[in-house]
């Protein structure tokens, strides 16, 4: 790995766990943290640590962490009927995503999952956004739920996974070039590894 | 994306082959990048030196790094799309159906 590489994925580390340790719209960083926690035992089949999350914010980042293909819009509707609004399901939803990132790309490149770091005091800021609806997904989204619109429920959400994924993949203005070859990886090269992460996680989209 | 891709270099691209994985399927060393994915993916400790390195010797260190990363990325897109139910366009339905696979009910739209 080259050293511009090393520095490119550690800076994003940073980033984003910085970010799993504050508050944010939903959560409180104590909470993110847990998720994080319960999300990297889910994956590496390890037992689920004491946490402090509720039933359904437990639950979900479980089943979102390990299998997620087996998630269905009534199990949503049942956490919400817990008392786990909809808004903060998607703003879980990207913490793990992004936990599972990280941690897979951590993996293949030889270093140890990033240490969750201390949680940062502070409330969440509760705020939504007008104007977002339910269009051919299971979550409120601005526009129909693809992935550009898929954290648009939640303010801030849609840049982090956008950060992840334009320093892992590709930057978003680079989607539509079928030529694009970056680090030597040509785009089918990439595309095919998208689709076989895709095929082995069991996800069609 | 994968297609246009595979055709912009006048290139085959065998889709099923991607869902049976050990084969070549008209992409540059396809091989090593299955087993390079699958170990990754499914973070298997015993696979993955060997399949790293074949890859490497392939396509090279920084290539290998790089479909790492992105095999990491789809680690989160998978995740967000099968949670929020976002649905698959009918316009992907005739490549899924190369693939052999089916779109399940609940993720099939009448979106194109």
């Amino acid at each position: 790995m080259t050293t511009s590489l090393i520095a490119e994925f550690e800076a994003l580390c940073a980033r984003q766990f910085d970010d799993i340790a504050r508050a944010s719209v939903w959560w409180t960083g104590e909470e993110k943290l847990a998720m994080a926690a319960v999300a990297r035992a889910a994956m590496t089949g390890r037992a689920i640590p004491e946490t402090s999350l509720g039933e359904a914010p437990l639950e979900a980042t479980g089943r979102v962490a390990a299998e997620a293909s087996s998630l269905r819009k009534a199990d949503i509707e049942r956490w919400e009927a817990e008392g786990m609004r909809v808004e903060a399901y998607v703003e879980l939803v990207g913490v793990v995503g992004r936990l599972a990132a990280l941690d897979t790309a951590a993996f293949g490149l030889g270093f140890d999952p990033t240490p969750l770091p201390t949680p940062v005091a502070g409330a969440p800021l509760e705020a939504t956004v007008p104007g977002v609806d339910y269009v051919d997904g299971w979550v409120p989204t601005a526009g129909i739920a693809f992935p550009p619109t898929a954290y648009t429920a939640v303010p801030g959400a849609t840049e982090l996974w956008i950060d992840v994924s334009s320093v892992l993949y590709m930057p978003l203005e680079e989607m539509g070039d079928p030529t694009f070859v970056r680090d030597g990886a040509t785009r089918a090269q990439i595309e095919l590894v998208a689709a076989r992460t895709s095929y082995l996680n069991d996800c069609f989209y | 994306m994968l297609r246009a891709s595979v055709n912009h270099h006048n290139s085959d691209i065998q889709p099923d082959r991607i869902v049976g994985g050990a084969e070549e399927c008209g992409i540059e060393h396809a091989k090593e990048i299955f087993a390079l994915t699958d170990a990754v993916v499914l973070r298997d400790t015993a696979e993955y030196p060997d399949a790293r390195i074949r890859a490497e010797l392939r396509v090279g260190r920084d290539a290998t790094d790089r479909l790492v990363m992105v095999a990491a990325n789809f680690q989160q897109m998978n995740r967000m799309m099968d949670a929020i139910g976002g649905r698959v366009p009918t316009s992907v339905e005739p490549l899924a159906a190369e693939m052999g696979l089916t779109i399940p009910n609940h993720l099939a739209s009448t979106t194109a």
